[in-house]
């Protein structure tokens, strides 16, 4: 097992290599740079010059992506066009707040879905499942971001039941307790929001994944032992069914980092996923090439997760 | 009375299709005395593996029993509430199937799958459940048996798996097993060692066998008596031997002749012509009579009851009508 993780670690350098050198062919095509959207009539032209010089954007596109490379393997994620603030800084800033929204969300996802999915599955074609069907496909053919406006728009302005941005009541200084419940209070609506564009497709998955287990030979065999519903449920059909979730979870992981750029965006919530959003406007390259990296490193090492918890899930899938 | 074990009268087993009554099994009497295999024989979609659910209570979610009686041990399995049941299956009923492949469950231990059972019917501790499995095991010819319990389905061969399955439906020493074309999926030589071990472990535990095949070479060797289903009907019934020398009905004869045998000559194989009707397309006379050489005008006119050959040897075809009628329950 240490052995496959190491080997799976080492494969990721050339895959991350590959990886880096499309982001920095992409992010480079679009037109302009940092400095293009600088209308400022008073700032010298001279200066943006030299500003461009000073950060390299003079040099080849082939010469600045071997400069950044190099600074990004030893670490040195260097510093925003914007805000003349070190990449690093920018990220650590955000990232906790990405984090807890992402957490949340996922908590929620699972706490929803699960039971969803699997009670949907137990009464196929009827009334309750036909509505959990319906209910799904509006969630999944939702916009995110028109789901966050909504939310908005019912649960903050009009029954001020939640605020509409930030992560804590700005000057209230709260501590302890009162500071958790505050930044609960003010999670919980993006998270839900964002939380039920994934419950629709988790709760489709689980379903027929249910389903399909319930068919299977050895839970028929179960039955045939004596043993009552409920133990067949959960001995027999849940631990099979659930299995593959393990897939979606590890794409979760690797989602984790990638926040969710409209939602945040949105709610003004202070994440990564905003970061991308801003950064990328701006052309802040060295900050869309950190965050992107991030990302990529993130879903590859969600990737690893999910792979090894497969294996400790299930007896057939040995690695060595 | 005492030596029936189970008792199957007027059986009726329908599926609700889309908008459609399917009657899967129509009206099947059967009967099985105590230590006694009969084997229960028929192309596929007879209606066999449905008579043999029906009594286990396994019907599928879509499909219900509707009328007649399953009486087992001098108790209607029909009337029984699903609590009930659950104390009866694997416990007084077991039950093995066609595709060990898929029959146990992958993701648990083989020492797992096989004491659930024996704890929940028997009230065995953990401890004492695995002795028992242990001592099974090694009666169903594992040499390293301690071993098996902590390896999971995957690390055992299709006839290994089959023996696991055997060990678990004889470890609480059920009156009755139903064994749902046990070998079908195994190879020839593994097939002819399943089947002696069910022999042996039926004289050592006075087990019931019913046995359901599409095979008449195993059930020479295996069965006492004999009952042929065609399109959720029983057609004949008789005692093995009386069953071989003389099959009666059209279609047992069909069936023997399908056999491949070495000592005739044949250029080509025999078959039945055409194939077992859908449940929802039954013909109005006899159900056999499209695909039967020896069909009559009255065949495909009247649906035919069933008649005695004496020596319990019945047959439901109008070659016979001029014997004694059996009046069905």
């Amino acid at each position: 097992m240490v052995k496959f993780i190491i080997r799976r670690l080492l494969g990721m350098i050339p895959v991350l290599f590959v990886i880096s050198v499309l982001l920095f062919t992409l992010v480079q095509s679009v037109p302009g740079d940092a400095f293009t959207g600088d209308l400022n009539p008073k700032i010298d032209k001279k200066y943006i010059d030299e500003m461009r010089e000073k950060f390299g954007l003079n040099k080849s596109p082939v010469e600045q992506y071997f400069i950044w490379l190099k600074n990004f393997a030893q670490g040195e994620f260097g510093i925003s066009f914007k805000n003349k603030l070190p990449v690093s800084d920018l990220i650590v800033d955000r990232i906790g707040n990405t984090v807890f929204l992402a957490v949340t969300t996922l908590i929620i996802t699972y706490l929803l879905a699960i039971p969803i999915g699997i009670y949907s599955a137990n009464r196929p074609y009827t009334l309750s499942d036909n509505t959990i069907t319906t209910f799904s496909f509006i969630g999944l053919s939702l916009p995110t971001f028109f789901g966050a406006l909504l939310a908005i728009y019912i649960f903050s302005i009009n029954l001020e039941w939640f605020p509409s941005s930030g992560t804590v009541t700005a000057g209230a200084g709260y501590t302890g307790i009162q500071y958790l419940l505050d930044r609960l209070h003010h999670v919980l609506l993006p998270a839900v929001t964002l939380a039920i564009l994934s419950v629709a497709s988790y709760t489709r998955y689980i379903r027929s994944s249910v389903l399909d287990v319930k068919q299977q030979d050895y839970v028929r065999t179960a039955y045939a032992k004596g043993l009552p519903r409920k133990k067949v449920m959960r001995k027999h059909v849940l631990r099979n069914a659930l299995m593959p979730l393990i897939t979606f979870f590890g794409l979760d992981l690797g989602g984790l980092f990638a926040g969710a750029v409209l939602t945040e965006t949105v709610f003004t919530w202070p994440g990564l996923g905003r970061l991308i959003f801003e950064s990328t406007v701006n052309r802040d390259y060295p900050v869309m090439m950190t965050c992107y990296m991030l990302i990529a490193i993130s879903i590859l090492i969600g990737n690893l997760i999910a792979d090894i918890l497969y294996a400790k899930a299930d007896p057939r899938v040995r690695y060595d | 009375m005492e030596h029936k074990l189970l008792e199957i009268k007027g059986l009726k087993t329908q599926f609700i299709g889309d908008k459609k009554i399917i009657p899967a099994v129509d009206g099947v009497d059967l009967t099985i005395h105590r230590s006694e295999t009969l084997a229960l024989v028929g192309e596929s979609g007879c209606g066999k593996s449905i008579t043999s659910l029906s009594i286990m209570g396994l019907i599928p979610e879509n499909g219900k029993i509707s009328a007649g009686e399953i009486i087992f041990n001098g108790e209607d399995l029909t009337k029984k509430s699903e609590k009930e049941l659950e104390r009866i299956r694997g416990n007084d009923v077991s039950m093995i199937f066609q595709e060990p492949m898929t029959s146990l469950n992958p993701v648990l231990t083989i020492g797992e799958q096989l004491t659930e059972g024996l704890i929940i019917h028997d009230k065995l501790s953990k401890q004492e459940a695995n002795a028992r499995v242990i001592e099974m095991l090694k009666l169903v010819g594992f040499a390293r048996a301690e071993e098996i319990l902590s390896e999971y389905p995957h690390q055992l061969s299709g006839g290994m798996r089959q023996r696991v399955m055997i060990a678990m439906a004889m470890a609480t020493n059920p009156k009755l097993l139903i064994a749902d074309e046990p070998t079908t999926a195994l190879d020839v030589t593994i097939q002819a060692q399943i089947l002696e071990l069910m022999k042996e472990l039926k004289e050592q535990f006075q087990t019931s066998i019913l046995l359901i095949t599409h095979d008449l070479g195993i059930v020479a060797d295996m069965a006492d008596r004999v009952v042929v289903m065609y399109a959720g009907q029983v057609v004949e019934e008789a005692e093995v031997e009386s069953l071989y020398e003389n099959p009666a009905h059209p279609y047992t004869e069909g069936l023997m002749k399908s056999i491949p045998s070495l000592e005739k000559e044949q250029k080509r194989l025999y078959s039945i012509q055409g194939y077992v009707p859908a449940p929802d397309e039954f013909p109005i006379g006899c159900r056999f009579a499209p695909r039967c050489e020896k069909a009559m005008e009255i065949c495909h006119e009247k649906a035919p009851n069933i008649y005695s050959l004496g020596n319990g040897h019945h047959v439901r075809c109008f070659l016979y009508k001029e014997l004694e009628e059996i009046v069905e329950q």
